[in-house]
């Protein structure tokens, strides 16, 4: 059961990080970049942080290297586990309010968006990120709300 | 404590992981992407790369979006444009004039010689490079130089997987890719971020009169496909240097028909 659990897991985080590059493509807008498997390793970083989701980011990263891009194999895999470490780092044991969150969360989005090329110093990238990391921050707050509303529980 | 713990263990956890990541891209890069390429040919199933890119924009084009908005606001910029079209057939008895000498130019490639595989992007990646279709399958090999309709060189092929591959485009920030013009000065073509610059790495004649660069055999391209058209741009001819920048935005071109030239080795 544990299995299937985990490779259901790889399955959907894989999907996630597919449908965030199929978006950035479609969508191609200055200033934003839809970070779906992003707002997922955070979630998973600072709600539900455990070991069970190593397999899954080392996967995805793997995924990513192999089929989409000429990093060395490995290199995704360490940003998604480093960045997962430093989130959890960043806001465990710290009293739990919006501004703390953000900031996590924009620092989240500078180390995952980390490439070693040029582009991620241009102040015009930065920005890019900058303003990202704002929205995306909002789609994670509609969706967190979402997901801890037990709507059983709801009196009606 | 308990709990203190038990995040102290999580986080040892994640650094061993993090070490076998890294592990992983020491092998990688000195079995020259081995592991990785047969990786990729496993699991090259999971890349739709037959996915027409510019299917997706017919999409958002379609008239299910367009609102009544548009329409009466398409009235106005047609009335707009009947003003334009009139400056613009001034422009145009111009520009025929330099078609003229393009066409001359494309006509000096050898086109017996290659061959053109038509490829479309399908996919841009989270280093901002696109992935076209055509890979190993299609024989690419890593700087096999990619075209637009007219004959112009807009990038160059990366990485290649086994049924697609990274391309690195003209204004991506890793372009770099050497030219030559009539006069036998050779140049690099290079894109900073910001601005593409042009410069001379040899030079025969300092002449500001350079009309287009192109590839050549000597770098081991395909001969004579032009880069860029230097006629309107201001060249700067030093002691022992020419030299130009461009804008980014200056350098356009459209995604619908892109081609990887290949040399025809049949006799």
């Amino acid at each position: 059961m544990i299995y299937l659990r985990n490779i259901l897991n790889i399955l959907f985080f894989v999907l996630l990080l597919f449908s965030e590059l199929l978006i950035n493509t479609i969508f191609v807008f200055e200033y934003i970049l839809f970070l779906p498997f992003y707002i997922g390793l955070f979630y998973i970083s600072t709600r539900r942080f455990s070991n069970f989701y190593i397999s899954i980011f080392l996967v995805a990263g793997i995924y990513y290297d192999s089929l989409f891009s000429s990093n060395i194999l490995g290199f995704t895999s360490a940003k998604f586990l480093i960045t997962c470490v430093i989130l959890n780092f960043l806001t465990n044991n710290q009293i739990k309010n919006t501004f703390q969150d953000l900031a996590a969360f924009v620092a989240g989005v500078f180390l995952y968006s980390f490439t070693y090329s040029f582009d991620f110093l241009q102040p015009q990238f930065l920005y890019l990120l900058l303003v990202s990391s704002l929205v995306n921050y909002f789609l994670f707050r509609i969706l967190n709300i979402t997901i801890e509303k037990n709507v059983l529980k709801q009196k009606i | 404590m308990r709990d203190a713990n038990l995040t102290v263990r999580n986080y040892i956890i994640y650094i061993i992981f993090v070490f076998f990541s890294f592990s992983l891209m020491v092998l990688d890069f000195f079995s020259n992407q081995e592991i990785s390429t047969t990786i990729s040919k496993r699991i090259n199933f999971l890349v739709p790369s037959d996915i027409n890119f510019n299917e997706y924009f017919e999409f958002f084009n379609s008239d299910l979006f367009q609102t009544r908005n548009n329409l009466i606001n398409e009235n106005v910029r047609l009335k707009n444009e009947i003003l334009e079209l009139r400056e613009l057939r001034v422009e145009n008895d111009l520009l025929k004039e330099e078609l003229e000498s393009n066409q001359n130019l494309i006509e000096s490639v050898d086109v017996f010689n290659y061959f053109y595989i038509k490829t479309s992007p399908f996919m841009r990646n989270q280093e901002n490079h696109y992935l076209v279709s055509g890979g190993y399958d299609k024989n690419f090999v890593k700087n096999d130089i990619v075209i637009n309709e007219e004959g112009f060189v807009i990038g160059f092929v990366d990485k290649i997987f086994q049924n697609h591959s990274e391309v690195i485009f003209i204004y991506d920030s890793e372009f770099s890719m050497p030219a030559i013009d009539k006069f036998g000065n050779e140049y690099l073509v290079e894109n900073n971020g910001q601005e593409l610059l042009v410069y001379t790495t040899s030079v025969n004649e300092l002449t500001s009169n350079i009309d287009f660069i192109f590839t050549d055999s000597k770098f081991g391209q395909p001969s004579r496909f032009p880069i860029l058209s230097l006629n309107e741009i201001n060249v700067t001819v030093d002691e022992n240097k020419i030299s130009t920048s461009l804008e980014i935005e200056d350098v356009n071109f459209s995604f619908t028909d892109i081609y990887v030239v290949k040399a025809n080795d049949l006799p």
